[in-house]
């Protein structure tokens, strides 16, 4: 450092030294005064992200961004079960074994349904499921859907031992069996099935959107095994 | 004596912050009026930084780093002071005195000058000149204090002074051409 430059640092120096040094006796009285209602954080809050570098920052941000877009479109477009190639029904999805959930998770909202078709008549009505349960599929305008969905599309009541129903808006899309639930644990979830229909067997593999996952095994009612069906419960 | 406050603090102690307070509060004021060049904007800062302080101070790790981790705060405050002050900076023009004979005067001029020109600085910029000419902080323990590179400390210190040795010596040269007018 060479003498101009020895003699420029001192006199930003001296200005500096020139500045107040006292605090004004307000600062320490406002302070103690709000003390009171500012609650302190806990230990384990330690990493703050206003301590990191502000490229870091914007990195974050920005593979934050990408991996939110990247959830958002798999939700959006969930990953499909490829179809089996039989004509008759045209709901169809390779066979899986039933397993059926333990116990309920917790619902995560998912996105809004997309708009779909009206069910094929080969699915309307009552299915057994051995968990127990039972699964009615039915038309748009009867009182189970209208009074409970308020919907203009089909729906589905789905009837778990002595929980409460489930009913949602049902359509299908692209193929698969998608319900905007509206009614019961998975309110606000839309999932959305693979189907599977041979004869009298109907199999649901859920494929996106959750609520409960697994597979349902359902078998129409009254036939086989399947005790015949009461009536959907009336909201 | 202070990391036992700090401790006792950090556990809640709103006694013992309040004796912390009472020790840093003028420390926080000189280093927020420094950098922000205004009473009002500076005690904000000083009180955001303190009640921040309260607030945070239980993921302080290190409480030996209590100082270093305040004026940190401070200078954080003083960043979000100087957003706001920004924006109403375009209505605040700096006016060039008129050329004085005397030394006294002289002596005035040559401070508004150096407050113009430092008013120009960024205040990231501005944060590292008053933490090293000021508090004398050596560049390894600004960029720890601040949370930079010491490269990019070095490099603001640097570029900050230059600035301001360009804006005076501009200055200087315009007053000279106008005495020997």
């Amino acid at each position: 450092m060479n003498r101009t430059s020895e003699l420029f640092d001192d006199r930003i120096a001296e200005w500096l030294e020139e500045d107040p040094d006292r605090a004004p006796a307000q600062l320490l009285e406002t302070v103690l005064a709000a003390m009171p209602s500012v609650p302190q954080r806990r230990a384990g809050q330690a990493w703050r992200p206003a301590a990191l570098p502000r490229w870091w920052q914007l990195a974050a941000a920005a593979a934050l961004i990408v991996v939110l877009g990247l959830l958002g479109l798999t939700a959006l477009y969930p990953p499909t079960v490829a179809p089996s190639q039989s004509p008759e029904p045209s709901l169809t999805a390779p066979a899986r074994t039933f397993t059926p959930a333990a116990s309920p998770s917790i619902p995560v909202a998912s996105p809004s349904p997309q708009a779909g078709t009206a069910l094929p008549d080969s699915v309307i009505g009552a299915w057994y499921h051995a968990a127990p349960g039972w699964w009615w599929f039915v038309r748009a305008g009867d009182p189970a859907c209208v009074q409970a969905v308020r919907t203009d599309l089909d729906c589905v009541v789905w009837q778990r031992g002595t929980t409460p129903r489930e009913i949602g808006s049902a359509s299908i899309v692209d193929g698969d069996l998608q319900v905007a639930w509206r009614s019961g644990f998975c309110t606000r979830i839309t999932s959305l099935y693979s189907v599977a229909l041979q004869g009298d067997s109907l199999n649901l593999v859920d494929i996106g959107g959750g609520c409960e996952g697994g597979n349902f095994a359902l078998t129409r009612a009254g036939t086989g095994s399947a005790p015949t069906a009461p009536p959907p419960p009336t909201p | 004596m202070q990391v036992e406050l700090v401790e006792r603090a950090r556990r809640g102690d709103r006694d013992a912050f309040a004796s912390l307070a009472a020790a840093s509060a003028d420390r926080c004021y000189a280093l927020a009026y420094r950098i922000l060049r205004d009473p009002h904007r500076a005690q904000d800062a000083a009180q955001q930084a303190l009640l921040g302080a309260w607030r945070d101070l239980p993921t302080l790790r290190d409480v030996e780093r209590f100082d270093a981790w305040l004026h940190r705060l401070v200078v954080n405050a003083c960043y979000v002071e100087a957003r706001t002050e920004r924006r109403s900076a375009a209505k605040v023009r700096v006016l060039r005195a008129e050329p004085e004979t005397s030394d006294i005067a002289r002596g005035v001029v040559a401070r508004d000058e150096l407050e113009a020109a430092f008013r120009q600085l960024s205040p990231e910029h501005r944060a590292v000149v008053v933490l090293h000419h000021h508090l004398g902080y050596q560049l390894t323990e600004i960029a720890e204090t601040l949370g930079i590179p010491a490269g990019t400390a070095r490099s603001r210190l640097h570029h900050a002074v230059q600035q301001l040795r360009a804006v005076l010596d501009s200055g200087e040269s315009a007053a000279a051409g106008e005495r020997m007018a």
